[in-house]
Parts: structure tokens; C-alpha cells; sequence
């Protein structure tokens, strides 16, 4: 079998059971679902108090019709958080670094605003495709190049978090080779392995990627719904 | 302390002798409801022992972290050889250009 670079992205299956249900598991279980007391324990006030602040930060620019979207879309954020930050621990897998996965994210929450914006409001949803102040001779085909840019958006929503997390795996990986092969001769290595630690650090903005993820999500919500 | 026998179904396991191990596992049952029951006592009990406490440290989520990592390891143990002795193979020229796609 032709062993590359991006063999580190096959899902693992073992008695036919793919890793991937176990990487896709694993963020519920570092939550705590309920519990009956008023106080409760440092890891979950931690937690509530980064779910509230994140909530309180994404909402706060949506009408009142649009938070009934507020906890899928909280709930998408800290899946997503989970799952990239678990990734970056030793040899885990990674389900947001498979495009089948993030696009079937992208594609039904995007067509989702479309659709509630069509239904409710369809001539200011229509109207969102020529903006405001242009001159009257560009109209036809700056409203092609607007429906273009609504279309390309799952696109670029699903692409984005699969390019972005794969590219930082693979560099972690390729660094790390070429550590571990330029071991016998010593004075590279340790810049080397400065390099490799700035990377995982870097990745760490695998959390700022989320963010951007749902941002993006919100921004094409809040264009919807506000007017 | 064992002043009455209790029945061999309601030991718990770690009062369970080896060789009574294949009939007390023959007397669990494995339907559905009972699975999803026991995993919902030990992620209770885990949960109530080690982070459901007053001053709860690193520790309870950390040991959960490192097993996850124990396992994902056992899971892709086969692939990880796989790895290994390609590595080994050709040091300095292991890769080929990736020609196929995610």
C-alpha cells in the first residue's frame, strides 16, 4: 500500500467499529448533563460560565425571532471546540478533518437561513443580493455575483474547517518526521523541535477556528433575519 | 463479614472470585436497557467520585484524557505499525507525493 503523508486521516476501524464513533462520543462525556444541586463543581461552573459568555457574545446582535437558534448553535460551538482540542491529543482522530463530515454541517444550517429567510421575509432576503448605492448599469451583474458568493458560502464553510484542521495535523506530522530522522545529526534537531512546539501552539488556534466557524454562521443568520 | 451467602447475581465485581467469574458474567444482562444502564452507574460513579466534589483538581478530567489517549492508541495500533516500518524502510525518502485525495 502507497503509505503518504495523509494516511494519518483514514478512520481506524477495529472489529468493524470506526474510530470515528468513539472521537464523535467523547466530547459528551467531559460534560456533565445534570445535576440537582444549586452549587456545583468547579469543572462545571467552568464550564457553564464559558457557555454563557460565548451564548450571551453570539446572540446579543440577533433579533428576538432568531434565538430559538441560540442553543443549536451554542451546541455546535462546543462540539466543534471538543472535538478539534481532543484531536490534538496523541494519536486520537479527528472527525472535523474529514470533508464529508463538515460539509454536512455546512450545507443544512446554511440552507437553513436561506430558507427561513425566504419564507418569512422573501423580498428582503431577495433584496440582500443587490447592496445598497449602486450604480444602475451594474445591477444585473452584480446581483450574479452576489447569488454566486450566497451559494459558495457552505462551500467555503465546509472547507474551511477541513483545510484548516487537516493542514495543521499534516505540518504537525511532517515536523515531527523530520525530527525524528534528522536525530543522528544533532545541531538541527533542536531547532526542530522548537519548530514543532510552535506549531501545536499555533494549532491551538484550531479553537480560534471554531470561532470563526460559527461567526460566520451567525453573520449569514444575522443578515436574515435583521434586515 | 460474610454472615450470610449472598445469591452470586447481586455481588458486585470487585467481590467476585476468579473462578466464579464466567457464571456471575452469565448472569449480567447484556439487552440493551441493561447495557445503557451500567455504563450510566460507572460514568455516575466516576463522575460522583472524582469531579462531582468541592475542591475537585485536574485530576478527574486528566485521567479521562490519558485513557482516551490509551485507547485511541489500541485502535490504531495496526495502522501505527504499519507507520513504523515504513519509517524504517527508507529513512531519508519514507513519503511519496500524496497523489490521492482526504
Amino acid at each position: 500500500m502507497n503509505l503518504t503523508f495523509f494516511n494519518q486521516f483514514t478512520s481506524p476501524q477495529i472489529m468493524g467499529v470506526p474510530l470515528i464513533m468513539l472521537a464523535l462520543l467523547a466530547p459528551s462525556a467531559m460534560f456533565q448533563t445534570q445535576n440537582n444541586r444549586w452549587l456545583t463543581n468547579r469543572l462545571s461552573l467552568l464550564q457553564l460560565w464559558m457557555i454563557n459568555l460565548f451564548t450571551k457574545q453570539l446572540m446579543s446582535p440577533i433579533s428576538k425571532t432568531g434565538y430559538q437558534w441560540s442553543i443549536i448553535l451554542t451546541s455546535l460551538m462546543i462540539m466543534l471546540l471538543m472535538i478539534n482540542l481532543l484531536g490534538l491529543l496523541p494519536y486520537t482522530f479527528t472527525p472535523t478533518t474529514q470533508l464529508s463530515m463538515n460539509m454536512g454541517l455546512a450545507i443544512p444550517m446554511w440552507l437553513a437561513t436561506v430558507l427561513t429567510g425566504l419564507r418569512n421575509q422573501p423580498t428582503a432576503s431577495l433584496g440582500h443580493l443587490l447592496p445598497e448605492g449602486t450604480p444602475n448599469l451594474l445591477t444585473p451583474i452584480l446581483i450574479i455575483i452576489e447569488t454566486i458568493s450566497l451559494f459558495i458560502r457552505p462551500l467555503a464553510l465546509g472547507v474551511r474547517l477541513t483545510a484548516n484542521l487537516t493542514a495543521g495535523h499534516l505540518l504537525i506530522q511532517l515536523t515531527s518526521t523530520a525530527t525524528f530522522t534528522l536525530l543522528p545529526t544533532m545541531p538541527t534537531l533542536s531547532m526542530l523541535t522548537m519548530v514543532v512546539l510552535l506549531l501545536l501552539s499555533i494549532l491551538e488556534l484550531a479553537v480560534a477556528m471554531i470561532q470563526a466557524y460559527v461567526f460566520v454562521l451567525l453573520l449569514s443568520l444575522y443578515l436574515q433575519e435583521n434586515t | 463479614m460474610a454472615d450470610r451467602p449472598v445469591p452470586l447475581k447481586d455481588t458486585r465485581l470487585p467481590d467476585v472470585k476468579l473462578g466464579q467469574l464466567p457464571s456471575w458474567l452469565a448472569t449480567r444482562d447484556f439487552t440493551p436497557s441493561g447495557l445503557t444502564r451500567a455504563v450510566r452507574r460507572g460514568y455516575d460513579s466516576y463522575l460522583n467520585k472524582y469531579i462531582n466534589v468541592k475542591k475537585g483538581g485536574i485530576g478527574g478530567i486528566a485521567m479521562v484524557l490519558f485513557g482516551y489517549v490509551v485507547v485511541s492508541y489500541i485502535w490504531n495500533y495496526e495502522h501505527l505499525t504499519m507507520q513504523v516500518a515504513a519509517l524504517d524502510l527508507d529513512s531519508a525518502a519514507g513519503t511519496t507525493f500524496p497523489d490521492e485525495g482526504i
